[in-house]
């Protein structure tokens, strides 16, 4: 009499594991899920501000030229930001559309997953931002398609319309 | 499993947004997740495939997970449901003739039973290679399989009983026998 059950032996052997890239695969079918990286607070975000304020004034004088005729009308889109942070009191929306000033545009929420949103309609055309949590913490849009160092070490994200 | 403190931690920071600590998770269970994927579908891509929509599934509802629950046996169960839609879907296409092979040639070169076993597999229904496979590959009690598949206990006993019985009734396994018995 024998018990011995032989699938026990050569089902586990059957076993095959995943190929090398499989995780990446996996990586880059995630859906984007725009996540919050948190900036020690120690140091101040105030240096991108004045870095993109005085950018923009720059920009403003340089395009102050004769107006030119029949300009065509710029087009626009809505565009959603959405941010995960459930233990944010407050979350603001600071970009180069607010001229980098703090207080123009507060998302809502956060709803019952813990996610704060605004939608924007915002002119064709090359735009940058940040997150601003608290009023004091810079949060930096990771799942951006597209970042630039802002000169201090830190990277706003860049929204191409 | 899911009582290592890491694994919480990265389920959690999954739920933040996180898509490198889903990486671990990944890591840690793709290779259970493309096995179980691979038997049941029987081919290499489809169940790469298959298993790759699982962890995004999986991703996208993480915050119905039940962190009583053990995240492996959680994964596993829509990597089941998913492999068996794909299918039904790809039995309606009449696409299996483009099914790969799930064994290389220098497993066959190794061992012919391995082949053998194989072949004998694909007469099986998607739910009787999931419940083989759970059972002697992964290790899972007729309980966890009723759980992770969820069907009920008697079902996956019957159907673990015709499994066996339709593979031990291979030639295979009926000439070990009689020499045995000889």
């Amino acid at each position: 009499m024998n018990d011995h059950d032989p699938l026990e032996d050569l089902l586990p052997r059957l076993k095959e594991s995943a190929p090398k890239d499989f995780a990446r695969r996996v990586r880059l079918g995630l859906p984007v899920r725009r996540r919050a990286v948190w900036w020690p607070e120690g140091l101040a975000w105030a240096p991108p501000m004045v870095a993109g304020a005085l950018a923009m004034l720059l920009l403003t004088l340089f395009l102050q030229m004769p107006p030119e005729p029949a300009a065509p009308e710029p087009t626009a889109r809505v565009v959603r930001f959405e941010l995960l942070a459930s233990e944010a009191q407050e979350v603001q929306l600071v970009g180069s559309f607010t001229q980098w000033e703090t207080g123009h545009i507060r998302l809502q929420g956060p709803d019952a997953t813990g996610h704060w949103t605004v939608e924007l309609t915002l002119p064709e055309g090359r735009h940058e931002y940040g997150f601003l949590v608290d009023g004091h913490l810079w949060v930096s849009d990771s799942l951006a398609e597209l970042h630039r160092e802002d000169g201090f070490g830190r990277l706003n994200a860049i929204l191409e319309i | 499993m899911n009582d290592e403190p890491d694994e919480k931690e990265w389920i959690q920071r999954s739920l933040e947004g996180d898509p490198s600590a889903f990486s671990c998770l990944v890591l840690r269970y793709q290779d259970v997740a493309v096995n179980l994927a691979r038997r049941i579908t029987g081919s290499r891509t489809d169940g790469e495939d298959v298993a790759q929509e699982a962890f995004i599934r999986a991703y996208r509802k993480l915050h119905q997970f039940d962190p009583v629950r053990e995240f492996r046996a959680w994964l596993l169960g829509i990597t089941a449901n998913l492999a068996k839609n794909h299918i039904r879907r790809r039995t309606r296409r009449e696409d299996r003739e483009q099914v790969d092979p799930l064994l290389q040639e220098e497993q066959h070169d190794r061992d012919p039973r391995l082949a053998a076993l194989t072949d004998a597999m694909e007469a099986l229904s998607a739910s009787e290679r999931a419940i083989l496979t759970l059972k002697y590959m992964e290790g899972y009690s007729v309980n966890d399989i009723a759980t992770i598949l969820k069907i009920r206990q008697s079902a996956v006993k019957m159907r673990l009983a015709r499994a066996r019985e339709h593979l031990l009734n291979h030639p295979l396994f009926q000439e070990e026998n009689s020499y045995e018995r000889s």
